[in-house]
């Protein structure tokens, strides 16, 4: 297998030359250290190998991209794995609607994120497409979640999409089709935008599909030149296509206070609240350690990050941060617990990165432990 | 290759300041309309945006570029070969000795150079490296490196 993929690359960057693309490696390895009764030694490594290629038509002045990106991931779980993370097709017309607006077109396989980021934010197939008129912009997007490896599959709404993800048989993960339709309305007053979107998603599991449908609204904007916000309602429908569907809500709220004299650092306040049968299609990553679920679930992080060396060149892109996350189960009227993560991040170079993290989980369950964990992170790109 | 339509506001105070007719005018005239931008018109604007005294002469801007420590393989270059993106990259990169990345610093060259400046915001991200890079694109580039503060850090 190994001999395989090596076989692969040199024959992929041996010809992509002769196409005149940009091309290179990207290697991300991270080793992480889980303490709670016994300690284990965790570690994925990840290469990426990609290329581009862009250009524009002179007659239309519509701007051609392509890109890929293929991928070989190592971790204990499935020793060996190469899949295709990004296989995009894209133009962009700056003439469009007569030559008014700017319309975007991507196809293919790639990173698709609803218009709130927190519906979904997965790789998958499919299209999407937005026009900039100025003083609004609209989106859709559309596409297949069944094509994605189940192992780098993060759609876990069903008791079957977790059973796809233990079961060693299963190659692919959840399938489903998805689609979204938005406006935003940039700068609508006082420099606030607002944006609504429309986005829903068909189970095609043959066995109690479970759709879903979310309505959201978002308003994001400075309140100060130092102060800005964010503040997201959905509002879901799930399941959808079943007799005792369930009304649910998300409100999300994230402050940002940047504070560039105090050592460049900022202070953030971000609340996830969301209540009744509310449940993302991407099971989103709330915690450092503890990974509660995100339906009925209360989640305060109150956060603190500076870069305090910005003259000097070799450390100014050094950053330290801190988070302090409370966890509350509301269905169930249970406080989870409290966790701590301290980080630091170091972007060395422009093609060299390093990044530690620390946290410390203290449940208030007295049926839980304490748990920690250490990672560290390098990214380097050829 | 279409190209930007803006004017860099460098290019246009230049502009306002010299007199019409002069060399500087003419130079910066034919850089406006170029979709290829030779080595020696590239070394001019290069040098002159380098130069504490403003403009250099065209027929010296050569030989002070070239005779930087790491742009010795462009002296085979004949001074109306045109440049690509990537190799403009470089000469800015050794000319404003702007920081250099890990793979950039083992094997200095165009590939790497180009990836540096897209990293800190000084090229646009998208753009073939190997395709020629045009004078509007070469005013941007340098009117980002001068934004930016990279003026002044030549060794």
């Amino acid at each position: 297998m190994r001999k395989v993929f090596a076989a692969f690359c040199a024959l992929s960057f041996a010809a992509l030359p002769a196409f005149s693309v940009d091309f290179g490696l990207t290697i991300d390895n991270t080793l992480g250290l889980a303490i709670a009764e016994t300690a284990t030694l965790q570690e994925r490594l990840k290469a990426s190998a990609w290329f581009n290629d862009s250009w524009t038509d002179e007659d239309s002045g519509i701007f051609y991209e392509f890109s890929a990106i293929g991928i070989y991931v190592l971790t204990e779980l499935r020793p060996y794995l190469f899949d295709i993370e990004e296989l995009r097709f894209s133009f962009r017309n700056p003439r469009a609607v007569g030559g008014s607006a700017v319309s975007s077109t991507d196809l293919g396989r790639f990173r698709f994120v609803d218009q709130t980021g927190s519906i979904m934010n997965h790789v998958s197939d499919g299209v999407t497409s937005s026009t900039d008129y100025g003083f609004l912009r609209t989106k859709f997007m559309a596409g297949y979640t069944g094509l994605q490896l189940v192992a780098e599959s993060r759609i876990l709404v069903s008791a079957h999409d977790f059973g796809l993800v233990y079961d060693p048989a299963e190659v692919l993960g959840s399938k489903r089709v998805f689609v979204e339709a938005g406006l935003e309305i940039p700068e609508l007053f006082l420099r606030q935008n607002l944006s609504v979107s429309a986005f829903a998603q068909i189970d095609t599991y043959y066995l109690a599909p479970r759709h879903s449908m979310y309505a959201a609204l978002v308003l994001d904007g400075p309140i100060t030149s130092t102060l800005y916000y964010e503040l997201q309602g959905v509002l879901s429908f799930f399941p959808l296509n079943q007799v005792d569907k369930q009304l649910g809500a998300l409100i999300l709220t994230d402050v940002n206070l940047f504070l560039p004299e105090a050592l460049n650092s900022a202070l953030n306040l971000n609340v996830y609240f969301s209540a009744g049968s509310y449940s993302p299609l991407t099971f989103p990553s709330l915690g450092f350690i503890f990974m509660p679920d995100p339906v009925n679930l209360l989640r305060l992080n109150i956060g603190y990050s500076m870069k305090p060396f910005a003259e000097d060149e070799l450390v100014k892109n050094l950053g330290f941060r801190a988070d302090l996350r409370m966890f509350a189960a509301l269905d169930v009227g249970v406080l989870n617990g409290f966790e701590l993560e301290l980080g630091a991040d170091w972007k060395i170079f422009s093609d060299l990165g390093l990044g530690l993290s620390a946290g410390f989980f203290l449940p208030t369950e007295t049926d839980k432990i304490p748990e920690g964990r250490v990672q560290l992170f390098v990214s380097t790109g050829i | 290759m279409k190209h930007r339509t803006f004017v860099p506001a460098f290019a246009l105070l230049v502009l306002m300041a010299v007199p019409a007719f002069s060399q500087p005018t003419r130079l910066f005239d034919e850089l406006f309309r170029t979709d290829g931008v030779g080595l020696a018109t590239a070394a001019w604007l290069v040098e002159s945006a380098v130069s504490p005294e403003g403009f250099v002469d065209s027929r010296d801007a050569l030989d002070r570029l070239l005779g930087r420590p790491g742009l010795e393989a462009y002296k085979e270059t004949a001074g109306n070969a045109r440049l690509t993106r990537a190799e403009f990259a470089h000469i800015v990169q050794v000319a404003f000795n702007i920081p250099r990345g890990m793979f950039a610093s083992l094997i200095p060259g165009p590939r790497y150079a180009l990836r540096d400046l897209r990293y800190l915001g000084l090229v646009g991200k998208s753009g073939d490296p190997e395709d020629l890079i045009s004078g509007p694109e070469a005013l941007d580039i340098i009117n980002r490196v001068i934004e930016n503060g990279y003026r002044g850090r030549t060794e």
